[in-house]
């Protein structure tokens, strides 16, 4: 009978053991923070890449992800994944990687996956997306002197798509700025047509347009720049090469040059006569 | 008449006696003060003083001011007046000279004083900007420097001859003003050359002085400021300037003259004179008042109108209406008076108008700081307000003992009152020369 | 007809070689692409015609502004940089402010960046105004410096160089706007700095990062951030207002934005009757304002905020 109470003590021992650490390990992964992973696709030209963002909160705020190590596969119809590369989140909490060469496979259809497993410090991470080929071919083109940007947006069975909200938008320093409405729908046709009617000014005359399907569901964000001269060349209206009273010394104007200068070799001229007539006093001792 | 041993001993310069010692003691205390407050400064920075953002300048730039224009007495003393034939001020001229000289070395030590980084002055010569007043200043300054210094030599050459030989028992000193007399003695090559220098001296210093009073008053007058933008500002600044010289060769004549026992020399008449001079000085500078201040008053242009509001009704109205009143108008008016041209009151008059002439320039420079374009706002209380802190006016002070030692100094070593050309115009011949003068 | 010609030919030309299409609208030299193997480059083309390798990481990140000619008296060329001050949308939210303080560690009492509390006459409504370098053409305290401390550049921007500033103040004397503070003190700037510094390999002062450090006895005053400029970013209080007060940009691009709005300055200026302040001093500004109209609040709310004499808020390390 003895025997049977110590064997139960030591069984209940070691279950509430495993009870307690078990709760210590749930305790822990509790801890571990819940990242908020967004996938974007973006296609410049002939450059297309995917943009990470992770960010998680902390104490009611969020935080980027920085740090966080992030695997991207492609996947298949048999759910198997090819992997196109590792990325780490920078301190803002983003990450770019390439995926030009995936579209050689000219599918219509792409999947995409970024996961990594649990960590220390975050959860597993899993995100997919999916994103449909299109093609958005923009130009200039020139109709009774007016210059227009026309741009298409096709899918990828070729077929126009409708409907599509398509900025334009004119490259600058610090922000584009809008063509004419800046927002235009696509027609029938998958076109639109925008007048260019104001002439913005460029350096050399070169203005950089562009025409972008902005986050769209199926296709991502698509830009086609457009590289033209039809820009009024810009001048410089500074004074820096000129002479003038707020340039530095050696741009001073001219009068401020020479009247000081004249004056004060004309007047120290004189003074060092004088102190020349003071040794001269001093030598002509015996006259 | 007097012989010419007489004369020389009676203007040759004396030892410093017991007042004369404490008087230089006094002033070297005032001075170490002042040294270690500007240690104080060199190593916490100008936050030591009252200025902040807005009374960015404040008794430093006054005191510069008040400086630069006493110096301008030299100028118009031996060289104006001495160009216009004017004879009776021959006893005056050194003493001019010498506050000219005092007074312009300080106000280049006053204007070091207030820069943020001393310590790199020479950019003002390895990267100076021709278009800007405060390099026109600087050469302006440092010319003017050099011309009195010169006008304070040239006729000191024979006086230190005459001194040399007065002397000859005492060695050293005899070697030294002849050293510093180079070999003067007077003969017709050596009087060719003195007479063309000081008449050229004498002709140059005048643009040179009405040059480096303009130029700082351009210091102000090239701003937005109201208060300081003004066409008014140069003419102005020079008619003060004589004012306050002519005041200040006033109370030092009065002050060598009891010292040094000069009655017959610096008379009644000279004091009548200068009295006379005083009067005219200050009225034409109560004009260049009347242009200043009464022509923006009739215009009610906003930024003038809030700064003259506070000038002649509201906190710094005591200050002006003193300054003017009680600094210009009353000694102009008591000096119409030929019982107030007398040696003592006028030393009294002559004092009143000089501490008068500092404050105003004090008046010209602070308050038009605390009335910018844009209201003062983001700053701390204090801000709004200019006290100038202890240590601030003990540098001040010691800028001003530091001039007056440079007087005192020079005093001590060198002839008040021209000897030679006091004789000259007296008559008194110098004694022939013996054989025993020749040797030394 | 020509032009369309040169325009497709130069696309042509783009497509032809099998080289991509540059992205970036001025990229500098090598600025970038440095000793980073193993990641992948992409070849792109500038709008100058060369070629340069970017990693991809970076494709979004546009290189320094900076080319190897640029000289920091000179600046950025074919640029010149003016904001636009919407006095309509001010409620003295004073994040500017803060924003401006923190990023170029002012540590006196007095900000670069003011709100001020202003009345034109006695029967309009008081409003806010924002109130910094204006960054004139015509500037009167680069006519005055006797040292050549303070210039004025090619791309438009009035500078400091605070080791060259002698601190004879003629400067805050001259400037109208009273736009300049002086470091009377010690500056205390804190930790942040020291930090900053330390983080760069190779820390050299230049005048166009203000106030990266300030020296005790000479002039500090907005610098239009041009460290912020250099990554095509607009200046600290340009981002920082809630309200999209400013506005900033390139006067010969003729665009200026506030980071969410973006307008074509000649017409903005315009249609809403944009002024500069104190026009008839002939200082010519760079900084326009747009009057005060149809207010989006009222005044009165940001009398919350205003703080008569404090500019400068004092953290526990000063």
């Amino acid at each position: 009978m003895k025997n049977l109470n110590i064997k139960n003590h030591i069984v209940l021992f070691i279950c509430l053991s495993f009870i307690a650490f078990s709760s210590t390990f749930i305790y822990a992964q509790e801890k571990k923070k819940k990242v908020r992973v967004s996938l974007h696709f973006n296609k410049v030209e002939n450059i297309s890449y995917l943009k990470i963002f992770g960010k998680y909160k902390d104490k009611k705020k969020y935080k980027p992800a920085n740090g966080l190590a992030l695997d991207v596969f492609q996947v298949f119809e048999n759910d198997s994944l090819v992997s196109l590369g590792t990325i780490n989140l920078d301190k803002k909490g983003a990450a770019t990687i390439d995926i030009s060469k995936v579209f050689q496979q000219n599918l219509p259809q792409y999947d995409f996956k970024v996961f990594h497993k649990a960590t220390d410090k975050f959860k597993k991470v899993s995100k997919t997306l999916t994103i449909q080929m299109a093609n958005l071919a923009a130009k200039l083109i020139t109709k009774k002197d007016t210059y227009f940007i026309e741009a298409t947006l096709t899918n990828a069975q070729n077929e126009p798509v409708k409907d599509a909200e398509l900025k334009v938008q004119l490259q600058r320093l610090f922000a584009p700025l809008a063509v004419g409405k800046g927002i235009y729908f696509t027609d029938e046709n998958g076109m639109i047509h925008v007048p260019i009617t104001e002439k913005m000014p460029g350096v050399n005359g070169k203005l950089n347009y562009e025409v972008v399907l902005d986050d769209s569901d199926d296709f991502g964000t698509i830009k086609s720049i457009i590289a033209t001269n039809i820009g009024e060349p810009i001048k410089d209206l500074s004074t820096f090469d000129q002479r003038t009273m707020w340039s530095p010394p050696s741009k001073a104007p001219w009068f401020d040059i020479i009247i000081p200068n004249l004056l004060i070799l004309g007047i120290w001229g004189y003074l060092v006569i004088l102190v020349i007539n003071l040794y001269r006093i001093s030598k002509h001792k015996n006259s | 008449m007097k012989s010419f041993e007489e004369l020389t001993n009676d203007l040759a310069p004396k030892k410093f006696g017991l007042y004369g010692k404490i008087w230089v003691a006094f002033l070297v205390v005032v001075i170490l003060g002042a040294m270690y407050a500007y240690y104080q400064q060199a190593t916490k920075g100008l936050v030591i003083t009252g200025m902040r953002d807005y009374a960015l300048w404040g008794i430093y730039i006054s005191n510069f001011v008040f400086f630069v224009a006493i110096s301008l007495v030299g100028s118009l003393v031996t060289a104006i007046l001495r160009l216009s034939g004017v004879k009776w001020a021959t006893p005056l001229t050194r003493i001019s000279e010498i506050i000219a000289v005092a007074a312009i070395i300080m106000g280049g030590l006053t204007i070091i004083i207030d820069m943020g980084r001393p310590d790199r002055i020479l950019n003002l010569f390895t990267h100076g900007r021709l278009q800007s007043p405060i390099v026109w200043d600087v050469i302006v300054i440092t010319t003017y420097l050099v011309i009195s210094i010169l006008l304070l030599y040239f006729p000191l050459l024979p006086d230190l001859q005459i001194l040399r030989r007065k002397y000859k028992n005492k060695k050293k000193l005899s070697k030294w003003y002849g050293k510093f007399s180079l070999n003067w003695n007077g003969n017709t090559t050596q009087r060719k050359i003195y007479k063309w220098s000081i008449q050229t001296l004498s002709v140059l210093i005048v643009p040179v002085a009405f040059g480096i009073h303009t130029v700082t008053a351009w210091l102000f007058a090239t701003t937005y400021r109201p208060g300081w933008d003004s066409s008014n500002f140069g003419p102005y600044f020079i008619a003060g300037a004589f004012v306050a010289g002519a005041g200040g060769v006033i109370s030092l004549m009065y002050v060598l003259r009891r010292t040094h026992h000069l009655k017959d020399y610096i008379t009644d008449f000279h004091f009548d004179q200068m009295g006379k001079l005083l009067v005219l000085l200050i009225l034409v500078y109560l004009y260049f008042n009347v242009n200043e201040y009464l022509v923006p008053a009739y215009k009610t242009t906003e930024k003038e109108a809030a700064h003259l509001k506070e000038l002649f009704f509201g906190d710094e109205a005591l200050l002006f209406w003193t300054v003017i009143i009680v600094g210009l108008v009353i000694p102009a008016v008591l000096l119409l008076f030929k019982k107030m041209r007398k040696p003592l009151p006028l030393f009294i008059i002559g004092l009143i108008v000089v501490i008068g002439a500092w404050w105003k320039r004090f008046i010209i420079v602070t308050p038009t700081l605390l009335h910018p374009f844009l209201p003062i706002q983001g700053v701390p209380e204090s801000w709004h307000h200019y006290n100038p802190t202890h240590l601030e006016w003990l540098i001040t002070w010691g800028t001003l003992a530091g001039a007056m030692l440079i007087v005192t100094l020079l005093v001590r070593f060198i002839p008040i009152i021209p000897i030679h050309e006091t004789a000259e115009e007296n008559n008194i011949v110098e004694p022939e020369k013996t054989a025993s003068d020749e040797k030394s | 007809m020509d032009k369309n010609k040169d325009t497709i030919k130069s696309r042509r030309n783009f497509i032809n070689n099998g080289i991509k299409l540059g992205l970036l609208t001025a990229i500098g030299g090598a600025a970038v692409a440095k000793s980073l193997k193993n990641e992948e480059m992409v070849e792109l083309m500038d709008t100058d015609g060369n070629l340069i390798k970017v990693p991809v990481t970076k494709i979004e990140e546009h290189s320094s502004l900076k080319t190897d000619s640029y000289n920091v008296r000179e600046g950025y060329p074919n640029k010149k940089f003016v904001m636009v001050i919407d006095l309509a949308r001010c409620k003295n939210a004073k994040q500017c402010i803060s924003a401006c303080n923190k990023n170029h560690f002012v540590s006196g009492d007095n900000a670069w960046l003011k709100v001020y509390k202003m009345q034109d006459n006695p029967e309009s409504s008081p409003y806010w105004m924002p109130n910094l370098c204006q960054h004139c053409d015509k500037p009167a305290c680069v006519k005055v410096c006797p040292v050549d401390a303070t210039f004025k550049r090619r791309d438009g921007i009035v500078l400091i160089d605070n080791e060259r500033c002698i601190g004879c103040r003629f400067c805050m004397a001259a400037c109208p706007y009273s736009v300049r503070v002086f470091n009377w003190d010690e500056p205390n700037q804190g930790e942040a700095l020291v930090k900053l510094e330390m983080s760069m390999e190779h820390f050299e002062y230049s005048p166009d990062h203000a106030g990266v450090p300030s020296v005790k006895g000479t002039v500090d005053k907005c610098d239009f951030c041009p460290h912020m400029i250099d990554k095509r970013e607009l200046p600290h209080c340009v981002s920082a207002c809630p309200n999209g007060v400013y506005f900033f940009g390139d006067l010969y691009e003729d665009s200026v934005t506030n980071g969410d709005e973006t307008f074509q300055l000649s017409t903005l200026l315009k249609e809403k009757a944009g002024y500069r302040l104190m026009e008839d001093l002939g200082t010519a500004p760079s900084v326009y304002y747009l009057p005060p109209k149809d207010r989006q609040e009222e005044f009165e709310k940001g009398l919350e905020n205003f703080t008569e004499y404090q500019s400068v808020e004092k953290t526990e390390e000063s």
